[in-house]
């Protein structure tokens, strides 16, 4: 069913700064991943998938290709009369400038979300790879009556500073407590920043943090009020990965080689859209050699592939070795190259004979566009 | 009122009876081609390709899914302000109505569909053909000759002549004789099913033919006769590119495996010319550790732990681990389980061949070629565990386990 009731927020340029070689020429959304997406879509789907028909895009810069990528939401079923897909470029005031985190990005955009007559908001960062029931946090946070709802996961945290909320979670599913989780030893709850707050709830308190020039959603708005807040956890069981930075990127791809990471993240009961190209299927040639590996369409593949993540529309020339690695949208590998553990950008080019060797924690990154 | 130059008219209703059980549910336009295509995105995308954005899909047998396929017409870049493509099924009229009695007949009923756009030429065409034609360029030949009536032909060998409708022309082109399936034939120029009329004459020629209470109502039986003998400018333009006509099981798998074959010039992604189609949303195919795959093609959602050479898996195809899939067109949704071998077979959408079933066989096991033939396993059927289907059979109900076809 359409849900004409809630208005999904998306924000497309979280920690950019985090994953430097893959930003250069984009926002964290539109980072290429799993062979034919790109971040953006795993949240989109999400909200797309719970029947939510209005989502704003909240971008800031280098959102070019983003905008490419989603034209009119149509592949997203978000080219609406009614709602639909919404781009909110960052609005800058004389005083304020361009906005620094979550709190200034959503007083940017007040003025849509005072425009919007949604009773309820859903907010994701695009940096999270998942396929959660967004339609499930949405019941849960309104038959409990809370004045947030937060889904986490249970996990080790990765080494990096992000500044993620763990949450001191309380019997009663409600957060007692939130504290910053840098270097966290052992397993914790960690929040995955996906958040349902009434809209007038959401006016409220970034009315009232804006005042304050206040920026962190977690540091200023929400362990502040924590006793003011009724704060509901819920636990997500199925895929959902953030990405820290481009050693994590590159495990969380290669997680997809595992049939049951796969399964979990291409659930066919809710698919992750993306735009779609007219590519021809992959076409394997004579003596190709090609295992352990997730394969998009419009390949063509002569050489030997192992362990790897191809995007779509990369050719592999004959005699070529490709191991632990990850090769974007229409890029060429000549003949006879040795790749292995290499990033790979979108349209570089790899002449024949070329060997590049990364550590297996290590990769060696191609920019976008670049002949070696 | 806004003016067309040319409006394209799609011939898609046939059931194509020759592709037994492959058409059973679905009409021949529909058939899945090339790992992610259907017939009918050729003419669509050649049209759209070549400039042509107002077609009507003329349906009548089994139209759900086709009319389900083409939709709004988005895939093709079909839906427009003005124009864009109109399915246009039979209908009843104030004084009755009718089936679509023949090609012309389909065309007749919908002459009001076409006057809307008042066009100069119109275009007809129809879905059974695979190949990548630019109309433009025929258009232009045709109004560059002057002619009434301009019929796209194919140089064919002279033993293929006698399978095609001949066009007899001189040097310059002017057709002064049409043969249908000439037993002696006077010339190797195959009409292809695609004409370009000057409206204003077709209409004329329609309306004379429904008057004719002889007439089968057919384009090349009926319409091109009638013109040629009221003495009309007749022309041919002659084509040499690939085209394939898939109306038999082994010409719709041949025409698949010609995919495979570097020296064949068919590129569908080549982006002056790409053929468009409406995808779904798959993920990635995964080839696996236990997989080995050489000489095909691979479309989205499939998974990959057997054996597969020389062959096409549409979407959603699972190949289990020590399954052999040979020479053989594997529709979408379909499952080879653990140790079963398919070869020289196209099995329909959604099939299951359970483990160690066999299905097909290759012209040498088969020993005698007259026995040997294309294996067709229906949509949604089961070849039970260890199962045998030989060669060349059209298997229409589920085959229980250990029994053998």
């Amino acid at each position: 069913m359409i849900k004409n009731n809630i208005l999904g927020i998306i924000f497309a340029n979280v920690h950019d700064q985090l994953v430097p070689e893959l930003t250069k020429k984009r926002s964290m959304a539109s980072i290429p991943f799993g062979s034919r997406y790109r971040l953006i879509d795993f949240s989109l789907s999400n909200l797309v998938n719970a029947g939510i028909s209005k989502v704003g895009i909240i971008t800031k810069s280098n959102y070019n290709s983003l905008l490419d990528h989603l034209g009119s939401g149509i592949s997203w079923d978000l080219d609406r009369k009614n709602g639909g897909l919404f781009i909110l470029p960052p609005f800058s005031t004389s005083k304020a400038g361009i906005f620094k985190g979550h709190v200034d990005a959503l007083a940017g955009i007040m003025t849509f979300l005072k425009r919007s007559h949604e009773e309820y908001v859903v907010m994701c960062d695009a940096d999270v790879v998942s396929n959660m029931d967004i339609d499930m946090l949405i019941n849960k946070h309104i038959t409990s009556d809370a004045d947030v709802t937060i889904a986490y996961k249970h996990g080790l945290l990765a080494d990096e500073n992000r500044n993620t909320m763990e949450l001191k979670i309380g019997g009663d599913g409600f957060v007692e407590n939130i504290v910053l989780a840098d270097k966290q030893p052992g397993e914790i709850d960690y929040s995955l920043d996906v958040f349902v707050i009434k809209r007038e709830k959401l006016i409220e308190l970034i009315s009232n943090a804006s005042k304050n020039s206040l920026t962190s959603l977690s540091k200023e708005v929400l362990i502040p009020n924590l006793h003011q807040l009724k704060i509901l956890a819920v636990k997500i069981d199925t895929f959902a990965e953030v990405v820290y930075n481009t050693k994590s990127y590159a495990k969380i791809s290669m997680s997809l080689l595992n049939k049951e990471a796969r399964e979990n993240l291409f659930n066919p009961e809710r698919p992750v859209y993306t735009k779609t190209r007219d590519d021809m299927p992959s076409r394997y040639g004579l003596k190709s050699d090609v295992t352990n590996s997730l394969i998009g369409s419009g390949s063509i593949i002569d050489g030997s592939v192992k362990n790897s993540i191809l995007f779509r529309s990369v050719t592999v020339g004959k005699g070529a070795k490709i191991e632990n690695c990850i090769i974007m949208q229409g890029t060429k590998i000549g003949e006879n190259c040795v790749l292995k553990n290499v990033i790979i950008d979108k349209s570089a080019t790899i002449s024949d004979g070329v060997t590049l060797m990364g550590g297996a924690d290590n990769y060696v990154f191609v920019d976008k566009g670049k002949t070696i | 009122m806004k003016k067309t130059r040319c409006v394209a008219m799609l011939l898609a209703g046939g059931q194509g009876s020759r592709l037994g059980v492959l058409t059973q549910k679905i009409a021949k336009p529909a058939v899945p081609y090339g790992g992610k295509y259907r017939i009918i995105d050729f003419p669509l995308s050649n049209c759209i390709n070549s400039g042509i954005d107002t077609v009507g899909v003329l349906t009548q047998y089994q139209p759900l899914e086709l009319n389900d396929y083409i939709g709004s017409g988005k895939p093709w870049d079909l839906d427009r302000l003005y124009g864009g493509v109109h399915v246009l099924p039979p209908y009843q009229k104030s004084k009755g109505g009718d089936w679509y009695k023949g090609t012309a007949n389909a065309i007749y009923q919908n002459m009001h569909f076409i006057e809307r756009y008042n066009p100069e030429y119109v275009l007809i065409l129809s879905g059974d053909h695979i190949y990548k034609m630019d109309y433009s360029k025929m258009i232009e030949a045709h109004e560059k000759s002057n002619s009434d009536a301009t019929i796209a032909v194919l140089n064919v060998s002279l033993e293929e002549a006698s399978r095609f409708g001949i066009m007899n022309a001189n040097d310059d082109d002017v057709i002064y004789e049409f043969e249908e399936k000439p037993k002696h034939p006077k010339s190797t120029l195959a009409s292809m099913g695609i004409y370009v009329f000057k409206w204003e004459k077709l209409q004329k020629y329609l309306l004379a033919d429904e008057q004719n209470e002889n007439s089968s109502n057919d384009f090349g039986k009926d319409v091109i006769p009638a013109m040629l003998a009221a003495g009309e400018k007749l022309t041919v333009y002659r084509f040499d590119d690939y085209w394939k006509d898939v109306g038999t099981v082994e010409s719709l798998w041949d025409a698949n495996l010609d995919l495979l074959n570097p020296k064949i010039n068919l590129n569908l992604s080549d982006p002056n010319w790409r053929i468009y189609s409406r995808s779904h949303a798959l993920p990635p195919h995964f080839i696996s550790n236990a997989a080995q795959v050489e000489n095909s093609l691979i479309t989205d959602g499939c998974e990959i732990d057997g054996k597969v050479d020389f062959s096409i898996l549409f979407e959603n195809v699972t190949i289990e681990e020590g399954a052999e899939v040979d020479y053989s067109l594997i529709f979408p949704g379909a499952v080879i389980k653990k140790g079963a071998k398919v070869r020289y077979s196209i099995i329909a959408e959604n099939a299951i061949i359970e483990e160690n079933a066999t299905v097909g066989l290759s012209p040498e096991e088969c020993g005698d070629s007259a026995d040997w033939g294309i294996t067709v396993v229906g949509d949604n059927l089961t070849i039970g565990k260890g199962a045998t289907v030989g060669a060349n059979k059209m298997v229409k109900e589920n085959i229980k386990g250990g029994e053998s076809l």
